[in-house]
């Protein structure tokens, strides 16, 4: 029988299967519905407010609770100072007999913190708890740190020109020279985390169902009819090519929905740099996002294919597919911590690893200038790997398939394949 | 069409599983291979199915070596099973493709063995929701739905009942006289011997007979008699004794009868003869006139596929095994 149709049936079978998958099916609608809702939260809440729900509006007044009391025993502060530096919080100016009230309040979480100033070298701010996120402190310091100097300069003498030129913060001019090519690494980090981590997850859950589905062909009896109907060679690659080409429907998919809703709700995110740094990310970006889910996720499918092969029941697919997992998280770690610095000579050398260079060279595309020679000596090799592992996968397969009971040792099954014509 | 087996061995580790193994199955005559559980007779059948290749010996269609991609095989394995969560048509469309049945001839041709095997209702449900009976008769539907030259059957008889082992026979029967190479294997006797032509028995991967059925059953020593004498009220009003003491006390009696017979049993008034050798019958007959036993039917018995697999492979077929 021909064998390229067999392959392509049983390509097809495999995709189909993916389709008629409830769950699968379902996760990405739900996927789907998160990122289109997610992307329009600015809009709902926009038209939520104007149909009258009130929601938190951060231009409205503080409530009296989150009021900052600040009780000046120096007699040197300007009010209007710290009502400009932090418009968006309610300030209160107390009495110095209000101390001990005033403490209470905070106690019982009555006002927000209060601010004592006790001589112009010693504050004391007094909060119910210290959150992490606000810098509201941090400004204060710095405002009044400033005025404070100011004044003390006045004292010592110098008149106001003087203080002025002395207060004055030197200018500061950032200009990076990487920035003409896009490859900021300001900007860039932020899409390569979640380029990188999608590229993770995608490869491995492709993998591992490639994986599930050749262990549970074994444990549902299929295997013998299948191996009997087509060859193995044809099985397991109709069957990675099916799973991968599911997987890339689910990718673009999403990209595809991510794209639209961001398109959708682009003035919302015009001023918040990291989002619209994400989707202005150069479009080559997107077609080397595919390249190497692609060549990243057959160097490894072949080996879960291969190794669910040893597994007889879907209950030992996990101890049988380690090896792999452990590989791919090293290989995710070496690229992830070449994030940091993605000029790294070992980021370098492990764009060119098999196995490794699907990431470690994604990395580096997206964070630095690399020569085009190098991405295609990259990609050659992938391609060689892939060749390697799909061949190494057949072999095993052939065997594996109709092997039942324990999975084999690493050092058995390389004797039975040296032992197999 | 003939496939033969020629001097087949195969080791796994080092258990030798098949130990130049030879037969020869005919298109148009249905083959039972036999034997006891570990015989070897699945690994036979994997070795045709070129699922792993012998050790050593060949597999020939017409004396030429069996070449897969040229010839149709109808495959029923032992393990029987496919995908659980798929639907039957969307499972048997896929089979059939593989095979090479076009798309459009493969609808028709599953949906006329669905009806044939009753099984229509099932089209668009999930594997698993039919019964263990329905499963296998999925999977004979598998099996005959490319039109296969060879059907090759691996215990098809095991888990169905009585009306579906009926319907089973009846499509075998179908597909030998289609003049078909039917090969199954089997270790339920009263089914083979229903319909089968030819057998090869095997034990410890060799083969211990091998040839027709009728011509096995010849050759076999005629050796079990069956005699039935008049009944028990008869012999009691002549001396007071029922069957069983009456012919126990003729086997004790000074005559040659305990050394002609080697066993006897009686059941319900029923005598059955185990003969010493065949060539004894006539001096027992001889004998039993002569002491005016009041015989009303002495008869050959021929042995049955079950005594001559339970005698060729040494040891009791558990009953109750059959279904």
């Amino acid at each position: 029988m021909k064998r390229k149709s067999q392959f392509r049936t049983v390509m097809r079978f495999e995709f189909m299967n993916y389709m008629r998958n409830k769950v699968y099916v379902g996760i990405t609608i739900a996927l789907v519905l998160i990122l289109a809702i997610g992307l329009s939260i600015p809009a709902i809440i926009e038209w939520a407010r104007s149909a009258g729900f009130d929601f938190a509006d951060p231009n409205k007044e503080k409530p009296p609770e989150e009021a900052i009391h600040v009780i000046d025993q120096t007699g040197w502060l300007d009010m209007t100072i710290l009502e400009q530096a932090l418009p968006d919080e309610l300030w209160v100016q107390s009495n110095p007999e209000q101390i001990d009230e005033r403490t209470r309040q905070v106690k019982e979480n009555e006002i927000g913190a209060l601010l004592i100033l006790e001589t112009p070298d010693s504050w004391r701010w007094i909060v119910h708890r210290i959150s992490m996120s606000n810098d509201v402190q941090g400004v204060i310091q710095s405002v009044l740190n400033q005025q404070f100097t100011a004044i003390k300069l006045t004292q010592a003498g110098l008149d106001e020109s003087a203080v002025e030129s002395v207060m004055k913060p030197a200018q500061w001019i950032v200009e990076e020279t990487v920035q003409e090519s896009g490859k900021s690494m300001e900007q860039t980090y932020f899409y390569t985390y979640l380029l990188l981590f999608l590229l993770y997850m995608t490869v491995m859950m492709y993998g591992q169902m490639v994986a599930t589905s050749v262990a549970s062909e074994k444990s549902n009896r299929a295997m013998e009819l299948l191996i009997t109907s087509a060859r193995p060679l044809d099985l397991m690659f109709g069957k990675v090519l099916g799973s991968g080409l599911a997987g890339m429907a689910q990718i673009a998919v999403l990209l595809l929905t991510t794209g639209v809703f961001y398109q959708l709700n682009a003035s919302y995110f015009a001023d918040i740099p990291f989002i619209a740094n994400v989707f202005n990310m150069p479009f080559e970006i997107i077609v080397y996002t595919l390249i190497f889910y692609l060549t990243g996720y057959f160097a490894y499918a072949f080996l879960y294919g291969a190794l669910g092969s040893l597994a007889s029941r879907t209950e030992d697919i996990n101890t049988s597919i380690m090896p792999i997992i452990m590989l791919f998280m090293v290989a995710f770690f070496i690229s992830f911590a070449g994030m940091l610095n993605p000029d790294a000579a070992f980021l370098k050398v492990f764009s060119f690893v098999p196995l490794v260079s699907p990431m470690a060279m994604f990395v580096r595309i997206c964070m630095t200038d690399v020569p085009f020679v190098e991405i295609a000596l990259s990609i050659l090799i992938q391609v060689f790997s892939i060749w390697l592992t799909g061949w190494l996968a057949a072999r095993i397969y052939r065997l594996g398939v109709l092997m039942y009971g324990k999975p084999p040792r690493m050092k058995t099954l390389i004797q039975m394949l040296r032992n197999a014509r | 069409m003939e496939l033969s087996l020629v001097s087949l061995s195969k080791q796994f580790g080092q258990k030798s599983v098949l130990k130049n193994l030879s037969f020869t199955a005919t298109g148009g005559k249905a083959m039972g291979l036999l034997g006891r559980n570990g015989a070897g007779k699945t690994t036979t059948i994997r070795i045709i199915m070129n699922i792993f290749p012998p050790d050593e010996g060949d597999v020939l269609l017409d004396g030429k070596p069996l070449r897969h991609s040229g010839v149709r095989i109808g495959y029923m394995p032992e393990e029987k099973g496919f995908y659980p969560k798929i639907k039957i048509k969307d499972q048997l469309l896929y089979i059939a493709e593989l095979r090479g049945v076009s798309r459009q001839q493969s609808k028709k041709v599953i949906q006329d063995w669905l009806e044939r095997l009753d099984l229509s209702e099932y089209w668009d449900k999930k594997l698993e929701t039919l019964s263990k009976g329905n499963q296998q008769k999925i999977q004979l539907a598998v099996a005959l739905i490319a039109d296969p030259d060879i059907v090759i059957l691996d215990e098809p008889f095991s888990g169905l009942d009585p009306v579906n082992a009926q319907l089973l026979k009846e499509i075998v029967t179908e597909q030998v006289n289609a003049g078909k190479i039917v090969l199954f294997s089997s270790h339920q006797m009263n089914y083979v011997e229903t319909f089968c032509d030819d057998v090869a028995l095997l034990h410890e991967g060799q083969i211990k007979l091998n040839g027709s059925i009728r011509e096995i059953k010849r050759r076999y020593p005629r050796h079990r008699i069956s005699l039935s004498l008049a009944g028990d009220n008869r012999l009691e009003a002549r001396s007071g004794e029922n069957v069983r003491d009456y012919m126990e006390r003729l086997m004790h009696q000074p005559n040659d009868l305990s050394r002609l017979i080697d066993r006897l049993d009686v059941v319900r008034g029923q005598c059955h003869l185990i003969l010493a050798h065949e060539s004894n019958r006539e001096a027992v007959l001889e004998q039993l006139v002569a002491v005016h036993a009041p015989v009303e039917q002495f008869s050959v018995v021929e042995p049955t596929l079950e005594d001559i697999f339970v005698e060729q492979t040494g040891e009791i077929q558990p009953s109750g095994q059959s279904v």
